[in-house]
């Protein structure tokens, strides 16, 4: 029960923060804008896309509608998301250190187990409502102010064209995938938070280790083959899989395996690390 | 001499049948005014995967062409308009005979203006029944468009139950800045090694000629 009060007194913690609504406020920004451009001329987007193929064919029907606008918003903005998430879950160890209230938190009737895996339950609720939001957006605004219809993915292999009836359960899918992949920049956060006592450094850290993972995911360089698979960079784009036909179950278990042990080894590290904590000084 | 003017005579015949099938074929074609039909759209593209799609598709004379579908379709460009192009307007081409394939007469049209947007035109045709069964539109803006027609009910009107658009596929291209799949660097394209050859299978059904 103690649990769940601390977890409750995180929330209301990260409630009251006003760097938790910037990450709000930037998804909401970011996908007024997306939707105004595409709006206005979304087309010759999509021609630029289908130039190539409309020499020699002709594409009938809506292409540009709600569920390819949530699509483009979902691609643009998911790289971005995980800044918005370390904003905050990144200060949620360090900054009590640093002000000094984390030595006031430990004196309470709840086990520093208890009260570490509250505040990775609290970053996780905040990184869920993140998604949500922003699922909110894309999907159901998109859908709103575009219309539904057949979704037009471009893949590396080609184009997709999903039918209306097999596209909403589809987002579903992705928004889950998306966000377990998120809650890995929640706790890798959250780990780093541990080890620092001001609210800067666990935030530029886990950028830094976004980045560095995702170039070394994308340089096409033989020696970094057999590291890629592993790094959680690598699948953190596994939301679009569940925009392929078809559906790919093999890799989107195999991402969500090596999601999970990135979970299990920030949350042990962290345990370990915040467990032997000097938090007197 | 007698055998000189028969030659002539023969050389004369052959010159004038091609002309005398393209105007029983656009006589026949100039029979239809407009229609509506439902067809069913199964493209199979290198590069594009998409399941088939019902359309409707309204015909107005000479070469309009409407087709609305609940989802996306792909078509060939002016694919389903160029014959009609022909046919509607058989002053502003040369029909010339290029021979029999399987019983069909070909008939190779050439345009009389230098400016026109085909080319050059093939049809084979079924002399006996009137009825295009193949036809290979080579123009400036789509390259050339193969199709194969099959008739079933509708042949007194000449309109198809069937057609089968093949084209070139090989200018198709993936642009790689817009297509960013992470996690898949090393994959080769599907379409390494394969035909680029496309085709796009149109079934019609529930003609409603008027």
């Amino acid at each position: 029960m103690i649990f769940l009060y601390s977890t409750f007194n995180e929330l209301i913690k990260i409630a009251l923060k006003p760097r938790s609504y910037l990450g709000l406020a930037a998804i909401t920004g970011l996908v007024g804008i997306i939707l105004f451009a595409l709006k206005a001329d979304g087309m010759s987007m999509i021609s630029f896309v289908t130039a190539s193929f409309e020499q020699t064919l002709r594409f009938e029907g809506e292409v540009l509608n709600g569920n390819l606008v949530a699509f483009i918003i979902l691609q643009m903005l998911i790289v971005h998301i995980p800044l918005l998430v370390a904003l905050v879950t990144g200060d949620l160890i360090s900054g009590e250190a640093a002000m000094g209230t984390l030595r006031m938190l430990a004196t309470k009737p709840i086990s520093r187990r208890q009260l570490l895996g509250s505040k990775f339950l609290a970053g996780g609720i905040y990184t869920l409502l993140i998604v949500i939001w922003l699922g909110v957006l894309a999907v159901v605004v998109g859908r709103w102010l575009f219309g539904p219809g057949d979704l037009m993915v471009l893949n590396s292999d080609g184009l997709v064209i999903l039918q209306e009836n097999d596209v909403l359960w589809r987002y579903a899918g992705a928004f889950c995938v998306a966000f377990f992949a998120l809650l890995t920049i929640s706790n890798l956060s959250i780990c780093l938070s541990c080890f620092s006592d001001n609210s800067i450094g666990p935030i530029v850290s886990t950028m830094a280790i976004i980045l560095l993972f995702t170039i070394i995911g994308t340089l096409d360089v033989p020696v970094f083959d057999p590291i890629r698979p592993y790094l959680f960079t690598t699948h953190m784009a596994s939301w679009r899989s569940f925009f392929e036909d078809p559906l790919p179950w093999d890799s989107i278990r195999n991402s969500l395996i090596i999601l999970t042990l990135h979970h299990v080894l920030f949350v042990s590290i962290a345990l370990f690390a915040f467990n032997r904590k000097d938090i007197t000084v | 001499m007698k055998y000189a003017l028969l030659l002539l005579f023969s050389f004369t015949l052959n010159a004038q049948k091609p002309e005398i099938t393209f105007k029983r074929l656009v006589q026949k074609f100039n029979q239809v005014k407009s229609y509506d039909v439902v067809a069913t759209i199964k493209p199979t593209i290198p590069l594009i995967r998409i399941l088939p799609v019902k359309a409707n598709i309204h015909f107005g004379y000479p070469n309009t062409f409407q087709v609305k579908s609940a989802g996306i379709s792909i078509l060939p460009k002016n694919g389903f308009s160029e014959l009609p192009i022909l046919f509607s307007r058989p002053n502003d081409f040369t029909p010339i005979a290029s021979g029999t394939e399987n019983n069909l007469e070909i008939i190779t049209l050439l345009p009389n203006q230098n400016d026109s947007n085909i080319i050059l035109a093939k049809i084979w045709v079924d002399a006996g029944e009137l009825l295009v069964m193949k036809s290979q539109i080579t123009s400036r803006s789509n390259g050339t468009i193969t199709c194969e027609f099959d008739y079933n009910q509708e042949k007194t009107w000449g309109l198809p139950s069937h057609m089968k658009f093949v084209m070139d596929v090989n200018k198709f291209k993936i642009p790689k800045g817009l297509a960013t799949d992470i996690n898949r660097t090393n994959r080769p394209l599907e379409t390494e090694g394969k035909s680029k050859k496309g085709s796009i299978d149109v079934y019609f059904n529930k003609y409603n000629v008027n």
